[in-house]
């Protein structure tokens, strides 16, 4: 089953309408590392029916709304209960699963996987398996499971458990490489001579027979677990012996790459090169595949029946569960840290960068995801807990005072704003703690130990806290227009030209970035030795650093305790006279003085930045970029630590063309248009 | 074009990297002795997009078009010059790329219009060009018939079919200017978009860079000189 064919099943259930009584979560493995819970009531309250079927309609999924299979699955599905995605991953395989709910008299028997194969029906669930075996689905009175996966390949990158499987194996270290002479000294000689020159390259032709057959006697999911445990089990080895046979007896279709041309013998050297080293050979790649299909498939086909009701499950887990009808999808992940883990392709960045990231323990806990609809506003909102060291470090370096005096300069014509309130002091004391805790672990070295030494003996974090406190202010403000000097041409009449001078007027964006100081002698000299060098002008109290050719002065200001830099004159000269004009609006200062980090990109703006930037319409959509004066502020801003949750959200307000957010990213976002210029992308 | 036309290409290239940085200036000045033998000097100009061309070159594409980075263009160049170094009847060879104002011209002397062809080729295959058969230079010294001739290449056409209405007007400022001066006064010029000087020893075609690229103008032309 594809992901187009899940995310049909997904969506089409949002449309049901009926409630019963067990909630789905009973069926989630506890072992799962991450589950999507997907709000179906909140979405449809929030939508319609109607809209959705046009946006299922625009994405390409509900071609055929006459057809069985369309409205079958409109009255299939149940409505009222929230519909699960999940995924877990063992070390050598990993699920996605997806559970919805189902009407009680529902057909879906009639309108799904009619092209699947049947399987015998086991304690009340019909079952069914794709054509490839890769797909398991079952499904009772009330509720469906569709359960698929892949291996993962890193588990079999160790001699052991190739040779535990039958597969074929090639080492990475580079000192086992294989080095195909022939075309090192066809490309040397190819450099050499830069003649054309030929290399044939054996050729092989096989059949290929691909694996038809299952394994006749399946065993149960127990007896595959203790396989796995002990990779000794008679099970598994048969499996891989069925499967590395058909192989073998399997004839391919392969052919080297032919090099005809010199100049591309180097590169099909190189090709060539790695080709033999660290990867396998078109035929064993071919072995290896083989058997791990059928690994696949019997792994899937011996978990399914465990996975479709788990003894240990998340029935009892609130976290996954959504109570509010406009909290439309929840992301939960229990250990933020492992899943991390699974992620990262440890052994491609242990290879390339020598950096054992599995010791990477940022102290991450769980985290909770929601998307949040708030009338016209939506909100993606996440909640990660982490471990007390994490959360001391975090409360350390994010209570800073921010200055209040920085809000008294806020430009009212802002386009966008960003503020950062990071302690320096503290954040300087805690860098050997953070260097030895997390970045030693991964790089195994003691050296790295030694720069956390040297750093809390050498650093006088006190000190360079007064140089710059750590809270920071930026603003870009209004576009202004400045005069550019380009270089053009003068002809005389006999057609001589010289190079002459013109200018012409631009809009560039100008900013104000400020910080406290409370001790600024350092910036001072600095400023002071560039006077004497001729690089920076002092006037009125405001230092000046002269344009580069055709950039912008920079302006310096040193008023109270607080730095600021701007390339805006007119700003700073009024901050320094006083008589600046601050904007009032107070949750705007709230949410700078309360949070260590806050962005605001006032979306409205962008259309006329574009325009006055001269951006090419090309790199952006037209249509997109003229809604955007009807959108709100575009707010993301990370809340300080409450006991040991990091608190931050994202937010936007979209236009007021429909009853709320939702259906206006339904019917104006899903548009057939906007889906295939993704789609290009 | 002196053959210049890869040189050309080249630049126009990498200029439409920039994707609608649009004013530019391009100038040949290509002087033609009797014999045949002369010198050309080309100049890309982008002085006056200065602050898109700085912009653009931050980034490493624009939608899936790569934008060349100055050590890309420097590292470019520097392979062309050594090319054009090394072909037969080409001497005197300099270039210079200015960062700042964003001008770039490349500047050598031929020993014939037939030297200026085979650079040319060799630019071309470098670059994995097609233009060498549809743009090239002849002169008959006997005659004293300059002629050359000109496709617009169609894959610029294509890219710049690409573009919206609305970026095109971006383009009105870029011109591709084409001076070419003899020893000799001209009696005839074959271009209708070209002008002759009032010593008439030389010949100045401007051209909105869009035409060329459309095909609306041509740099195709036959210039008689006087055989005294």
């Amino acid at each position: 089953m594809n992901i187009r064919k899940i995310t049909l099943v997904t969506c089409i259930a949002f449309t049901g309408f009926q409630v019963t009584a067990q909630d789905l979560s009973t069926k989630i493995p506890a072992q799962a590392k991450l589950v999507v819970s997907i709000n179906n009531k909140g979405i449809v309250v929030n939508s319609s029916p109607e809209i959705l079927k046009d946006a299922l309609i625009n994405f390409g999924l509900y071609k055929d709304s006459n057809s069985n299979l369309t409205k079958g699955l409109q009255s299939d599905f149940n409505l009222d209960k929230q519909a699960y995605f999940y995924y877990t991953n063992t070390d050598s395989i990993q699920y996605v699963g997806f559970l919805a709910p189902l009407k009680e008299n529902h057909k879906i028997k009639e309108h799904l996987f009619l092209d699947y194969d049947v399987l015998p029906s086991s304690k009340n669930y019909e079952r069914r398996v794709s054509k490839d075996g890769e797909t398991q689905v079952a499904w009772d009175n009330e509720s469906l499971l569709i359960l698929t996966g892949s291996l993962n390949d890193d588990y079999f990158r160790t001699e052991e458990i190739s040779e535990r499987f039958g597969l074929e194996f090639v080492s990475n270290n580079t000192g086992d490489w294989n080095y195909n002479e022939d075309l090192a000294v066809a490309a040397d000689s190819a450099w050499a001579t830069e003649e054309e020159s030929f290399i044939e390259e054996p050729s092989a032709t096989y059949e290929t027979v691909y694996v038809q057959e299952s394994i006749e006697e399946p065993i149960s999911a127990t007896e595959v677990e203790e396989a796995w445990e002990t990779y000794e089990a008679p099970y598994v080895e048969a499996v891989a012996e069925a499967a590395a046979e058909v192989a073998l007896d399997a004839t391919y279709e392969l052919e080297y790459p032919e090099v005809t041309e010199a100049e591309d013998t180097s590169e099909a050297y190189e090709d060539e090169w790695n080709w033999y080293s660290h990867l396998l050979s078109p035929e064993q790649e071919a072995k290896n595949d083989s058997i791990k299909k059928e690994l696949f498939k019997d792994w899937i086909s011996n978990d399914f029946s465990e996975y479709l009701n788990p003894e240990n499950n998340l029935g009892k887990n609130s976290a996954i569960k959504i109570s509010k009808n406009n909290h439309l999808v929840r992301i939960w992940v229990p250990n933020l840290d492992q899943l991390y883990g699974d992620i990262i392709p440890n052994e491609i960045v242990s290879m390339v960068y020598n950096l054992d990231m599995k010791n990477l323990k940022y102290g991450y806990k769980d985290a909770t995801l929601d998307l949040i609809q708030e009338q016209y506003n939506l909100k993606f909102t996440a909640k990660v807990n982490v471990d007390d060291e994490m959360a001391d470090y975090l409360k350390t370096i994010t209570k800073n005072n921010f200055n209040k005096k920085l809000t008294n300069y806020i430009p009212k014509d802002y386009i966008a704003y960003s503020s950062l309130n990071i302690s320096t002091e503290e954040y300087l004391k805690q860098l050997p703690k953070f260097i030895t805790r997390w970045y030693m672990p991964i790089v195994e070295d003691e050296f790295f130990g030694i720069i956390a030494t040297a750093l809390e003996i050498t650093l006088d974090e006190k000190a360079i806290g007064k140089v710059a406190k750590g809270d920071n202010l930026l603003f870009i403000n209004e576009l202004k227009k400045v005069t550019k000097e380009y270089v053009t041409y003068d002809y005389d009449e006999d057609y001589n030209y010289e190079e002459i001078k013109e200018t012409k007027e631009e809009y560039v964006p100008d900013y104000l970035w400020m910080f406290t100081s409370e001790d600024q002698r350092l910036f001072k000299k600095i400023l002071e030795y560039a006077i004497s060098k001729e690089q920076i002008v002092f006037e009125n109290g405001i230092y000046r650093k002269n344009a580069e050719y055709n950039s912008e002065d920079i302006y310096f200001l040193f008023k109270d305790n607080i730095v600021f830099v701007s390339s805006n004159l007119d700003q700073l000269t009024a901050i320094k006279e006083n008589r600046f004009v601050n904007d009032t609006n107070a949750n705007l200062k709230k949410d700078i003085l309360s949070n260590p980090f806050n962005v605001r990109i006032k979306t409205a703006a962008l259309l006329e930045i574009t325009t006055k930037l001269e951006v090419p319409v090309s790199l952006v959509n037209n249509e997109s970029l003229e809604t955007l004066s009807e959108y709100g502020d575009i707010q993301v801003k990370v809340s300080k630590m409450k006991r040991n949750t990091i608190h931050s959200e994202m937010s936007i307000e979209l236009p007021k063309r429909e009853n709320n957010a939702l259906q206006y990213i339904l019917k104006n976002l899903f548009t057939e248009t906007n889906l295939n210029s993704i789609n290009e992308l | 074009m002196i053959r210049l036309k890869s040189l050309l290409l080249l630049i126009v290239t990498i200029s439409c990297s920039f994707l609608l940085t649009g004013c530019f200036d391009f100038i040949e000045d290509i002087n033609i002795k009797s014999d045949g033998s002369g010198t050309i000097k080309a100049t890309l100009n982008l002085s006056k997009s200065s602050t898109k061309v700085a912009s653009l070159m931050k980034l490493k594409s624009v939608q899936g078009m790569d934008i060349p980075s100055k050590e890309k263009i420097q590292s470019e160049t520097e392979t062309m010059i050594a090319i054009l170094k090394k072909t037969e009847g080409i001497s005197n060879v300099a270039y210079s790329l200015d960062f700042t104002k964003y001008i770039a011209s490349v500047s050598c002397s031929f020993s014939s219009v037939k030297a200026l062809n085979a650079f040319s080729k060799t630019i071309a295959s470098h670059f994995k060009t097609s233009i060498e058969g549809s743009n090239s230079y002849a002169f008959n010294a006997k005659t004293g018939v300059f002629s050359r001739s000109f496709t617009a290449p169609s894959k610029l056409n294509k890219e710049y079919t690409k573009i919206s209405e609305t970026d095109k007007k971006y383009f009105d400022d870029a011109f591709y200017t084409q001076i070419i001066r003899f020893d000799k006064t001209i009696k005839s010029q074959g271009n209708k978009s070209a002008k002759i000087s009032s010593s008439s020893k030389s010949v100045l075609l401007k051209l909105k860079a869009t035409d060329l690229v459309t095909g609306k103008t041509t740099l195709q032309n036959t210039i008689t000189l006087n055989n005294k």
